[in-house]
């Protein structure tokens, strides 16, 4: 089952609670607007290639619509339509002023060159700049896009509509991007975690860590965790893991990371598998990298007392039940990893008055959205005795239901 | 008085076994009349004074919405009556007629069918009787589609939805 199918019975069971039918999920589930488009760039050997470009905007009750842009060779139609309309739910529930958006262009980024991929950025702004906008559709970094994608698609739009800043976020610092947009998304897990913790009378200081998955966001969420006192015992990336019951070096494992050297091969610590530390004895259990890792068997075998999902979809709807049996609370990811969706609204704000902020400001107001959102989650789900993603569901789907209301649908 | 053949009606479903003779004596009282293309025969809520057959060419019908926007009812062509309930009840049109082609009709006034009526004349209550059971079939129609409407659940009121909406996102779960 994919992520989007998972999120699928995710919104579907709280549709059910909330009592919707068919036709007021016909309104919710359906997006505004499907964008297609064909763009053709020369290669660097001369030759023409044709790649198919998409942007799907969602919902737009709340807001301009927001979500990010991916590069990748399996993009298509149907999952930019999921994948944007996850984005209504996460900025709802973290009640940023969005809407949500998705875009990709069907390509393979590790065959083409920068140039290649500056042409083919620009000419899709070419197409689609009537459709963005800071107050219609703010496009992200997304899987194999970043900072410098970034730079270029407001660098084009701005030919077109004039200096616009706003357009896009996820920019460089030193192009009007926000400080902290980098760490923002392991930080905010980290935020939701030391909620998690307090509703058990625990802290981060007294607890102990497993992280899956040490790219960005892992490894942001581990520094976080070791500068608040927390055990990281065991590690991960795609070539194995690392273990240490006594805690892992926090600081020179970043290190190690940063110049791209296998997990596996870390000097210090016990090797193990990426299933291994799934099952680990620990306080709270992180997977900050791929989807479904939870089915029903993993979900059983989880010794943790706390997942956080810091990844997209990494707990099956099969799993889901299972943590819910066993008592296992799980943040999930709707909340848990919307750290860097409100730093890019952050970066937003900042661009629309023509102000920098400290990261001191961001910080602030990044903890800030996380604990509150957390915690109306939590107070959904102890009033009417939901778990916390149906709860968070259900906040998404009210505040964009209500929007829409207020507006006469 | 027309010169109108009796044959030129006889086929007519208003007209459907009277005889020939009487046929004549209804001629009698009509006005054969002709109207050009987009001519208005007679409007939505002007006094009906009159009961028209067409002898040929066609007519479109229409009202006015709530809105103030025209809608197009149908179109009546050779053959067809139109305005016969004027015959029956004082009252206004209830729809507009306007003339699609250059259309030839015959046209009944109601005042002289009444004359008719008053004197027990045959061919008078036979056109009625026929009228009434054309009325009586749309009446049935009517009624059958009202029947069709409230036992569909793909088609309620579409209140329904809005109010369920608000009571779903404010009162139930307005948090």
């Amino acid at each position: 089952m994919s992520l989007l199918a998972s999120a699928q019975v995710y919104f579907d069971r709280a549709a059910r609670v909330m009592g919707l039918d068919d036709r007021i999920r016909a309104m919710l589930v359906n997006p505004e607007r499907e964008v297609l488009v064909n763009i053709t760039i020369e290669r660097d050997n001369g030759q023409l290639a044709t790649y198919t470009g998409y942007r799907v905007q969602h919902n737009s009750a709340r807001g301009p619509m927001k979500g990010g842009l991916r590069y990748h060779p399996q993009v298509d139609l149907d999952e930019v339509i999921g994948l944007a309309s996850l984005m209504t739910w996460k900025n709802a529930v973290i009640d940023l002023p969005f809407g949500g958006a998705k875009g990709g262009i069907s390509c393979d980024p590790k065959t083409m060159s920068s140039a290649e991929l500056e042409r083919l950025t620009r000419k899709f702004v070419q197409k689609i700049h009537d459709v963005i906008g800071p107050q219609l559709d703010i496009p992200a970094p997304d899987v194999n896009t970043n900072a410098t994608v970034m730079a270029w698609i407001m660098s084009e739009y701005s030919k077109i509509h004039g200096f616009n800043p706003a357009v896009v976020t996820g920019k460089p610092v030193e192009l009007h991007g926000s400080a902290g947009r980098e760490e923002a998304t392991g930080l905010g897990v980290v935020h939701v975690t030391e909620e998690a913790l307090s509703d058990a009378n625990r802290t981060i200081a007294e607890s102990t860590f497993v992280i899956q998955g040490f790219g960005n966001v892992g490894s942001n969420t581990a520094r976080a965790l070791h500068t608040r006192g927390g055990k990281v015992i065991a590690a991960s990336d795609v070539t194995g893991a690392i273990f240490n019951p006594e805690g892992l070096d926090v600081p020179a494992l970043l290190d190690h990371a940063r110049k791209r050297i296998p997990l596996a091969e870390f000097p210090v610590g016990e090797r193990a598998t990426n299933q291994d530390i799934l099952s680990m004895r620990c306080d709270v259990l992180i997977p900050a990298a791929l989807e479904d890792v939870f089915d029903a068997p993993m979900a059983e075998k989880v010794q943790a007392s706390l997942v956080v999902e810091a990844a997209n979809g990494p707990t099956l709807p099969e799993g889901h039940d299972v943590f819910a049996r066993r008592g296992i609370t799980v943040v999930p990811d709707i909340l848990a990893n919307a750290g860097g969706v409100s730093v890019s609204y952050l970066e937003w704000v900042q661009n629309l008055q023509h102000v920098t902020w400290s990261i001191d400001q961001v910080y602030t107001h990044l903890s800030s959205k996380m604990k509150t959102s957390y915690r109306s989650v939590v107070g959904l789900a102890r009033e009417r005795n939901l778990d916390l993603r149906t709860a968070a569901y259900i906040i998404a789907i009210g505040r964009v239901g209500r929007a829409a209301v207020l507006q006469g649908v | 008085m027309t010169g109108i053949d009796t044959s030129a009606i006889s086929g007519i479903s208003a007209f459907a076994g009277i005889p020939d003779a009487e046929l004549s004596e209804l001629l009698g009282i009509a006005d054969e009349i002709e109207i050009g293309a987009g001519e208005r025969l007679f409007a939505e809520d002007e006094p009906a004074d009159a009961f028209y057959v067409i002898l040929s060419g066609g007519v479109d019908l229409s009202c006015r919405t709530p809105r103030a926007e025209a809608r197009l009812l149908g179109h009546s062509g050779t053959g067809a009556a139109l305005g016969e309930t004027s015959l029956l009840v004082d009252g206004l049109h209830s729809a507009s007629a306007r003339a699609t082609e250059p259309t030839r009709l015959l046209r009944f006034a109601t005042t002289r069918f009444k004359e008719m009526l008053d004197a027990s004349s045959m061919p008078a209550f036979r056109l009625v009787l026929n009228l009434a059971r054309t009325l009586a079939a749309r009446l049935r129609a009517a009624n059958d589609k009202l029947a069709e409407l409230a036992s569909n659940p793909a088609t309620p009121a579409a209140e329904d939805d809005l109010d369920r909406l608000r009571k779903i996102f404010f009162a139930d779960w307005g948090l």
